[in-house]
């Protein structure tokens, strides 16, 4: 059946909650709990109560609150926080105040808003971005290995930012021109593929292999951009395993556009997207004109792609990953798909963030470590587990 | 959903709807998210007082308090000049490759951590980027960078956490002396002892210059020197064109044999060194080479570089940060080599 429907004709009314509504819930407050204890933790600790302090007050009106770090209002996060960790619980003991003074609070408010947030957010949104096209691009090409790396996207993009560090243009110019040729790198195998759809008469097999034969064609221009200027291999290095330090609000604002824009467009195809599991012919016989889905797919998610990783660097397994874990929650209907394949994408990137900042702190792994450590046995377990037959759902 | 297209079933998604829905999101999105373009100031600032705009070794205009008292240092040539002012006492935090085997000492020598009093509870790790956090936390007022550290968190530090960066990377001798008068702007505290240390310093360098002047008056054939701050199987590390190995070597009346090198450090090769014949060779001895760190003496260790029996030469182990850190003790350890290259002409410094 093309997307099942909890409580079909025939059957009792089920009073409680549809399983895929459950799931969507629980990865959605699994992740803004992960958004409001993250960015506790870094080379400078900061107590959770006053993280969520500061979080709520610059969401609120934007003032820096000087007094926030002992404001009454969250005495009772204090109470939790004291309760459970060791140094809150002495803390408590000893009958020391919950101030912490004016200036302390500035200083964790900037490293806790200004410094560690705008990672976070890019992090959440560039997961969600990266994990939406995965999916999207796994139904277009009813493949459960396609993901935005393997059609070239990402290599794209990793060319375009070789570009810039092998021509070492000053500081000042990188910050606009490392986004934007990244962006035009990543965009360029998608086109490609687009162009190649609009052909006619093409499989989605001979599509996605125009887009792997273009990732090791641009692999090897990587490698040939490398060789020309070895000095640049350093930058390149730390680019390819992906990084979200250099985060800016513009940055958030920037992929977060793309994310609505890109993810509403993605978002409109679930049902088609269902029915071309079936088969091009099939979906051509109920009035789904199978080759423009295609097309218009690959665009949005190219677009989407190489939007996220020109701002994070190339950074693999979350779009691979993630709609393998969101069908196993909410089964192969594209419609519940893509919404929590969406908050699984950022939760996984979110979480690889935070290991990336703290399993050797302070110095920050590249983000690309974190998350092949944690996808690539997470993905083969996945993988076992199915051929097992003990669960799991065709892409 | 049934497959039957006749009843309910799938539609599909038609061009004119599809363009329309992205231009909407499009609109949506970026009205909701264009407040972010300009978002909160940031809290970390520098404190309320006066305050003094310098124009730092990268060419950017600082403004920085007077007299800072909590600052952080982020090179041991940085180090050495905040010492000579009587600076120490401000410094809170240094930076420091913690997360190498090594530490602290990866970047101070023993010597200088024990004159300067650092402990590694002061370090902050500045590789492969610098703990930003670390250094707002420590309510740091200003800091002092030098070549080594990265755009990126001078920016960080500068636009995130709002602390003044000075950035005293000198491209010659005489920018050291620049860098103690800039210095002096910043604290004016120091001001006696910089005025002092910048006489001293002009001093030597002047001298210097005299002696390579009168050298060359008197014809007096200048010794040709290697200078090395290591060695391979095949080859020794010298300095090139543009660095202050070379120019020290210059200003000392030397001839050095790796000044055709065209990057500053490179790899010279053994049979080039065999084929110059040096007459002084100055080789850097760094306090965590494994031979040292092994009680292995400098020049048993030096032995077993390529042709070293051959090389018919004075040979003389040096500290190898005194050649390779632009700081104010490499321009006081000039006097010593215008006394290897000329030991009858110029007699040893007093101290």
């Amino acid at each position: 059946m093309i997307g099942p429907t909890p409580g079909s004709a025939g059957t009792a009314p089920d009073p409680r909650l549809p399983r895929w509504v459950l799931a969507f819930l629980g990865f959605a407050g699994t992740l803004a709990a992960l958004v409001f204890l993250s960015p506790a933790f870094g080379s400078v600790r900061i107590p959770w109560h006053v993280v969520f302090a500061i979080i709520l007050r610059q969401v609120t009106d934007g003032a820096y609150p000087s007094s926030a770090c002992g404001s009454p209002s969250f005495l009772s996060l204090y109470f939790f926080e004291s309760a459970v960790t060791r140094e809150g619980t002495a803390r408590l003991l000893s009958g020391l105040s919950t101030s912490y003074g004016a200036r302390q609070c500035e200083i964790w408010t900037t490293i806790a808003w200004d410094a560690r947030m705008p990672p976070l957010l890019l992090a959440v949104f560039a997961g969600a971005a990266l994990g939406i096209s995965g999916g999207a691009l796994q139904g277009t090409f009813r493949n459960p290995l396609v993901d935005p790396y393997l059609l070239g996207l990402s290599t794209g993009a990793a060319v375009g930012a070789s570009i810039l560090f092998t021509f070492n243009l000053a500081p000042a110019q990188q910050a606009t021109a490392l986004p934007l040729l990244a962006f035009c790198g990543g965009l360029v195998p998608g086109l490609v593929v687009y162009l190649a759809a609009r052909g006619g008469g093409r499989s989605v097999e001979t599509l996605l292999l125009t887009g792997v034969a273009l990732n090791f064609l641009f692999s090897a221009i990587l490698d040939l951009l490398l060789l020309y200027r070895p000095s640049s291999n350093i930058n390149v290095n730390f680019w390819l395993l992906g990084g979200l330090g250099d985060a800016s609000w513009t940055h958030d604002a920037i992929v977060l556009s793309a994310l609505l824009l890109g993810g509403t467009a993605i978002g409109l195809y679930g049902r088609e997207l269902n029915i071309l599991q079936l088969g091009s012919d099939v979906a051509e016989s109920v009035g789904v004109d199978a080759r423009r889905v295609t097309r218009r797919i690959v665009l949005v998610t190219s677009l989407l792609t190489a939007t996220a990783v020109a701002f994070t660097g190339v950074i693999g397994f979350v779009g691979l990953v993630s709609p393998h874990i969101a069908r196993r929650f909410v089964g192969p209907d594209y419609r519940r798909v893509l919404p929590v394949v969406a908050l699984v994408g950022a939760l996984f990137l979110t979480l690889s963030w935070d290991i990336a900042e703290t399993v050797i702190s302070p110095i920050v792994l590249p983000v690309g470590i974190p998350t092949a450590f944690v996808g690539a046995p997470f993905f083969l377990y996945l993988l076992y587990r199915r051929r097992t037959g003990t669960s799991g759902s065709p892409a | 959903m049934s497959l039957n297209p006749s009843s309910s079933g799938p539609r599909s998604v038609s061009g004119s709807v599809f363009l329309v829905a992205l231009l909407l999101t499009a609109g949506v999105a970026v009205a909701a998210t264009a407040g972010y373009y300009t978002f909160f100031p940031a809290a970390v600032g520098t404190p309320a007082g006066p305050h003094v705009t310098v124009v730092d070794d990268k060419a950017r205009s600082v403004t920085a308090p007077v007299n800072a008292t909590r600052i952080v240092v982020l090179a041991p040539s940085v180090m050495d000049l905040v010492y000579r002012l009587n600076l120490r006492d401000r410094v809170v935090g240094i930076g420091c490759t913690t997360g190498i085997a090594g530490g602290m000492l990866n970047e101070y020598t023993p010597n200088q951590t024990a004159d300067w009093n650092l402990t590694p509870g002061m370090c902050i790790t500045d590789f492969p980027s610098l703990d930003t956090e670390t250094v707002a936390n420590l309510s740091a007022q200003l800091v002092l960078a030098s070549t080594l550290t990265y755009a990126s968190d001078i920016a960080t530090l500068t636009d995130t956490y709002r602390i003044p960066v000075v950035v005293l990377a000198p491209g010659d001798l005489q920018g050291i002396v620049t860098d103690v008068r800039l210095l002096a702007e910043l604290f004016p505290v120091s001001v006696t002892t910089a005025l002092s240390l910048e006489a001293q310093l002009s001093g030597i360098l002047d001298n210097a210059s005299n002696l390579v002047t009168n050298l060359s008056y008197n014809d007096t054939p200048a010794p040709t020197v290697l200078l090395a701050y290591y060695f391979y199987d095949d080859g020794y590390g010298a300095y090139g064109a543009d660095s202050f190995g070379q120019s020290l070597v210059a200003l000392a009346g030397g001839n050095s044999i790796s000044s055709n090198l065209t990057v500053q450090y490179a790899d010279l090769n053994a049979t080039v060194v065999l084929s110059e014949q040096p007459k002084v060779i100055l080789y850097g001895t760094s306090w965590n080479d494994e031979w040292i760190v092994d009680g292995q003496d400098p020049a048993a260790w030096a032995a077993s570089a390529p042709y070293w029996s051959q090389l018919n030469a004075t040979k003389i182990p040096i500290d190898v940060t005194l050649i390779t850190e632009p700081d104010a003790s490499m321009i006081l350890y000039l006097p010593w080599l215008e006394h290897w290259f000329y030991p009858t002409i110029v007699p040893a410094p007093s101290a």
